[in-house]
């Protein structure tokens, strides 16, 4: 028992490092399972405060392409506003116009307006921070997009603030389709460059050609079919036979401000159902 | 022991941090590395310091640069290894007859204090950028990212450290 003692008493440090690298690697292994250490990222409320003052003074540097942008967007709104003017003189007098609006009216989705205060994009897991929590209606799995395509899906939320994990994570996986084909296939990132993800899941005898658009699939309730997610660049055979796809994302993830988080009005009912089935078989 | 743990020092952990999270996290920006300055604290502790204080000290810097990254675990695993290698990298790149000093230019000499700084920083940003890509299959481009944000944290620790020292001087 002595020599026991003698023995942690020589090694002590060692075992203190041991130990405080063991913790650690704890948190390593744990986080990606997020609900364990919802303190433990830049969702809490402390990092959220600090990384908004921050990002109301970076957001100015910005300010000259966020205006850009809002002028564009403005522009081709007042391009839609104009058409669907056009559009409702002609269903005016029409009788289905009635039904039209009612399917309208329908739509499950609703947007709500974020502003990202912090992310990071050189990484492999990377992650964005949104000013708007739970308090605010935000719940995980909700999707993100910006006006430019696809951002990523809502992983953690605290009172004020929401974690994203956005394309550019190597463990997102999103489902989506080849515009026009019917084809679905899941777009992953290989944690290179921030431009540029790759679709996956793809049979190789379908034909995908340079320049096909990538849109969301509208399977999973997070989000709603037909968002822009980007554009076929590269569509070469591999050695293996497979299809190497490159898509050339819609947003540019260097410059996100502003960004839009969905909301799946039925999104439980629909999990449940899933659930049910998948229990039943 | 507890002279350790004065106003200066606690200042110096506030503004490191303060700095990393709020400016150099972001150098991301420009698509090369990020600098990891924060690590300086411990690079700076004295070499006689008790080596369990240091691990915990350490630790705790880590995981507060973890929570305001989103790295969980990675920062505290880095510095915990690099605080625990310490007293053996000033044992060999270090001065040979200084036992008990706070690292720095004065103390060290500007060459033998850059190596010494050189290999804690390369051992901290290696093990960083493992745990952070979480796999071999970019090695090549975690390399490169490795070299780049290595160059850049020394090239910030010889601007800090450069510029203590003049102003050391001009106060004699």
């Amino acid at each position: 028992m002595e020599t026991l003692i003698r023995f942690f008493v020589i090694f002590k440090t060692f075992f203190v490092f041991v130990l405080l690298e063991l913790l650690s690697l704890v948190l390593y292994f744990s986080f990606n399972s997020f609900q364990h250490g919802q303190y433990l990222n830049a969702s809490n409320s402390l990092a959220g405060k600090l990384y908004e003052m921050r990002s109301s003074i970076t957001d100015y540097i910005e300010l000259g392409n966020t205006n850009w942008e809002l002028a564009r967007e403005n522009a081709m709104l007042k391009t839609q506003l104009y058409a669907s003017n056009k559009a409702l003189e002609y269903f005016r007098e029409d009788s289905t116009y009635a039904k039209r609006k009612k399917v309208a009216e329908d739509n499950n989705y609703s947007f709500m307006s974020a502003r990202v205060v912090n992310a990071t994009f050189t990484k492999a897991h990377n992650y964005l921070t949104l000013d708007k929590g739970s308090a605010d209606g935000v719940r995980p799995e909700m999707g993100v997009v910006c006006q430019a395509g696809v951002v990523g899906i809502v992983s953690a939320v605290s009172e004020h603030f929401a974690l994203v994990l956005p394309v550019l994570n190597v463990s997102s996986r999103i489902s989506v389709k080849v515009k026009d084909k019917s084809q679905t296939g899941t777009l992953v990132w290989k944690g290179d460059d921030y431009r540029y993800a790759s679709l996956e899941d793809v049979p190789s005898y379908i034909p995908i050609a340079k320049g096909d658009t990538i849109l969301t699939s509208g399977y999973s309730s997070i989000f709603p079919e037909g968002v822009f997610v980007g554009k076929i660049v590269k569509n070469e055979r591999g050695k293996d036979q497979l299809l190497n796809l490159k898509v050339s994302l819609g947003p540019d993830f260097s410059k996100l401000v502003y960004v839009d988080i969905i909301d799946f009005k039925n999104a439980e009912e629909m999990k449940k159902l899933e659930r049910g089935i998948r229990t039943n078989e | 022991m507890n002279s350790f743990f004065n106003i200066n020092l606690l200042t110096e952990w506030v503004l490191l941090i303060a700095v990393q999270v709020l400016v150099l996290n972001g150098i991301d920006y420009l698509q090369w590395g990020t600098p990891f300055l924060f690590i300086l604290f411990i690079i700076n502790l004295p070499t006689d310091m008790n080596r369990i204080p240091l691990l915990v000290t350490a630790f705790l810097t880590g995981l507060v640069v973890d929570v305001f990254s989103s790295t969980p675990g990675i920062h505290s695993t880095a510095c915990v290894l690099i605080a625990y290698l310490k007293r053996w990298i000033c044992k060999a790149l270090g001065p040979s007859d200084v036992s008990a000093t706070v690292p720095s230019f004065q103390t060290f000499g500007r060459s033998r204090y850059l190596q010494y700084a050189a290999a804690m920083v390369t051992i901290h940003h290696a093990l960083f950028y493992f745990l952070e890509s979480g796999s071999l299959d970019q090695a090549g481009q975690s390399l490169v990212k490795i070299l780049e944000s290595v160059l850049i944290t020394i090239l910030l620790i010889f601007s800090v450290e450069y510029f203590k020292y003049r102003h050391n001087i001009n106060d004699k």
